[in-house]
């Protein structure tokens, strides 16, 4: 059984009103049952006193005559009053002249004790009355009355209240099953949301507010503190599955790098900022035959590329430059192999590097085509080169004989034999010059010795100089603008400037040649303009012009062998450079070219070095 | 004059020496057709008293058995003809060749392909001796 402080507040108020009501009510009735007696005692007292003056008055004469049949008459008219038990009329000496009694059991007549008054005794009022006549005493009336009357009006009064007490607890109950909700229904519903609150942790439910009291105020900080602990729970919620779903792509990029590196062909390693290897994939160890751990991979490198190895990779990691280098390492078989090892760093949003990836391609398949290719351009270019110099000898022996007996033996000849001998001299001058040229173009495509920074006002000097004649035939005028230094073999800027300038005297008007160099910086490049005021070329020659052997005219007056222009193409290719030409027939035509203004930067630790 | 001209190509050779006529030079020009017989020569000039004495040297670089650049090494590291002038006559166009023969201090004349190209080298030699106080 639930103690009454267990209870819920609910029945806790029915049972503090009903306890209340019915505590009021009981008192209330116990009062004024008290009072009702109070009184009717006093009531009593005076209507027994009044009664015992008329019953002694009356008496008086039939005391005086000491009739008792009278005096019994007298007192017979107190027959009304049920709860008169006797009345007895005594003499002055005590003795009795008339008593009546009430009908039912005998009554004694109660003793007179000389005092004047009433007197309770248990359950009965004693009245002792003197009869008195002309203010002498002559008797004494004594009358004994039942108290049963109070006794009944004290049962009736009680069951009276008992019955309000039941009836006012019932409506107690009633009212306050009813009006305990008022206060009750609120609290429940806050019990209710905290409950389940607390039982599903769900911040969203809301206490019901009922009504705009203390309670009401309750309810709203109550619901007003959810808000709060929800929009905090929402964050936390928000900040675990944001911490959750990082977590989970950060796993998701380790395991999709790793299937990555596991599943390429080429191996693939990661290292730490500060150049420890901590992973080396499958391709490693199925190369090496077996797994690699940190410094190992060290062993498995040439001995010639093992210094400058290190170096690049030391310089990388103090710099976090990109790491790149061709080197060779040795397979399970102990077959060195080339590879190109390629590292970069990973860096995080605040630009910290947090790691090396880096890959080992192998190239020896590559590396070995390279140097067969090498070698067999060498060996082409060797040819070429050889070919059109043992030519040259036999050539020229033609070319020059050829002259010397058209100068030697005119006379001996007919018109048909110089004729020929014409022919001959022709075909061997022009055979040498295309050897020549060829050999020219040979020439362009390969550096011999040293490249520094050149002077090209000098060299364009130097091309005018050998020029002097066909400028000085022509009447041509060449100017240039102060030149810049330019980074070529000096060779080769010679056969740049030379054929430009030779073609500009070459393709002229009738107007005497006017050629103008000048050079303007393009980045890291000087783009070089030799202008003439020649006969132009067609645009759509544009291109073909620098192909080997493209000659636009066919006939004597433009004496050539249709290579110059490529080989100023490849001299100008084998420096990173172009060469174009922008013209209209019959407007000049300018010759464009770019040559580098430096050496080329060789990026420390970043270029494909080749070791060995 | 003694002037020894190292040509295989009887051709050029020739021409050489038309060249040398024309000019008027006052030289003797012996010719040796591969290397051996050039080093032979000199050594003989060397050895023998009797034997004619080069004082100059016209070499053609492409020449059988050893090569131009061969003999002018050798001479320049021997005794008797460490400083003797060399004029190198090759139709060789190539710059190293250019940097090398100047590097083993010689000159360089390129063989034309004209006749009167070819001639040319009779007034560079006159020239070429001039500079060197032989003529």
């Amino acid at each position: 059984m639930l103690s009454l402080r267990d209870r819920p507040i609910k029945q806790k108020l029915m049972i503090i009103i009903m306890v209340t009501a019915t505590a009021a009510l009981l008192l209330s009735g116990f009062g004024i049952v008290a009072a009702d007696l109070i009184l009717f005692r006093g009531y009593l007292q005076r209507d027994l006193n009044a009664l015992a003056g008329i019953i002694s008055d009356n008496s008086t004469a039939a005391l005086a005559f000491n009739d008792p049949a009278a005096a019994a008459e007298t007192l017979g008219a107190l027959r009304v009053r049920t709860h008169l038990v006797t009345a007895c009329v005594l003499r002055s000496d005590g003795t009795m002249l008339a008593q009546y009694t009430r009908p039912g059991p005998a009554s004694a007549c109660p003793s007179a004790n000389g005092l004047d008054g009433l007197r309770f005794t248990r359950g009965y009022i004693t009245v002792e009355h003197p009869i008195v006549l002309t203010s002498r005493r002559i008797g004494t009336l004594l009358l004994l009355y039942d108290l049963d009357e109070i006794s009944e009006r004290v049962r009736l009064y009680g069951a009276m209240v008992l019955g309000f007490v039941l009836v006012s607890s019932l409506v107690a109950f009633l009212l306050s099953s009813r009006l305990s909700a008022l206060i009750a229904t609120p609290i429940s519903q806050l019990v209710l949301a905290t409950t389940s609150v607390s039982e599903t942790n769900d911040y969203s439910i809301r206490a019901k507010k009922i009504s705009d009291d203390e309670l009401g105020f309750l309810v709203d900080r109550f619901n007003d503190m959810l808000s709060g602990i929800q929009l905090r729970d929402n964050n936390i919620r928000r900040a675990l599955l944001d911490r959750e779903e990082a977590l989970q792509d950060a796993e998701k990029a380790r395991e999709r790098f790793h299937f990555m590196a596991e599943s390429m062909p080429q191996k693939i390693f990661t290292a730490t900022p500060s150049g420890d290897v901590d992973y080396f994939n499958l391709q490693w160890k199925e190369f090496v035959g077996f797994p690699l751990e940190n410094e190992g991979w060290i062993q498995f490198l040439h001995p010639d590329d093992l210094d400058a190895n290190l170096r690049g990779w030391r310089h990388s990691i103090e710099t976090g430059e990109p790491f790149h280098f061709q080197h060779r390492i040795r397979r399970a078989d102990g077959v060195y192999r080339w590879h190109l090892t390629r590292a970069h760093a990973m860096r995080d949003a605040d630009g910290n590097l947090t790691m090396w990836i880096g890959s080992n391609t192998d190239i020896h398949e590559q590396k070995e085509k390279e140097e067969e290719l090498r070698i067999a351009n060498d060996d082409l270019q060797q040819f070429a080169y050889s070919a059109s110099h043992d030519l040259q000898e036999p050539v020229r022996n033609v070319a020059v004989y050829s002259e010397l007996v058209a100068i030697q033996y005119r006379d001996r000849l007919d018109a048909e034999g110089q004729q020929f001998l014409g022919f001959l001299a022709e075909g061997g001058r022009r055979l040498a010059r295309l050897i020549n040229d060829l050999l020219a173009y040979t020439r362009a495509g390969t550096i011999e010795g040293d490249l520094t920074t050149l002077d090209s006002s000098a060299v364009l000097r130097d091309s005018l100089s050998s020029l002097a004649e066909a400028i000085r035939e022509s009447k041509g005028i060449v100017t240039y603008d102060s030149l810049p230094g330019v980074y070529m073999a000096e060779a080769h800027l010679q056969q740049v400037f030379q054929n430009l300038l030779s073609n500009a005297l070459k393709y002229r008007t009738e107007e005497p040649p006017k050629i103008h160099v000048s050079a303007l910086s393009q980045g890291t490049m000087w783009c070089f303009s030799v202008r003439d005021n020649g006969i132009g070329i067609d645009p759509q020659y544009k291109e073909k012009i620098f192909g080997v052997f493209k000659r636009l005219h066919r006939d004597q007056k433009y004496a050539g062998t249709g290579i110059g222009l490529a080989i100023c193409q490849r001299v100008v290719e084998r420096y990173g450079g172009r060469i174009w030409v922008e013209s209209e027939p019959g407007q000049g035509a300018t010759f464009l070219f770019t040559v580098p203004k430096y050496e080329p930067r060789v990026e420390a630790g970043a270029g494909d070095r080749v070791a060995g | 004059m003694t002037v020894l001209l190292v040509e295989d190509n009887l051709p050029d050779a020739l021409m050489v020496i038309e060249a040398i006529k024309k000019e008027g030079l006052p030289v003797d020009v012996y010719l040796a057709e591969d290397g051996e017989r050039a080093i032979a020569f000199m050594e003989a000039a060397k050895a023998e008293p009797s034997a004619p004495v080069p004082r100059a040297l016209l070499l053609d670089l492409n020449i059988p058995k050893i090569s131009g650049f061969e003999i002018l090494g050798a001479i320049r590291t021997s005794g008797q003809f460490k400083d003797i002038p060399v004029l190198v006559v090759t139709s060789s166009d190539s710059p190293a060749d250019r940097r090398a023969v100047a590097t083993l201090g010689g000159s360089y004349f390129r063989k034309p392909t004209t006749y009167q190209e070819f001639m040319k080298i009779g007034a560079h030699l006159k020239s070429f001796l001039e500079l060197h106080s032989l003529l």
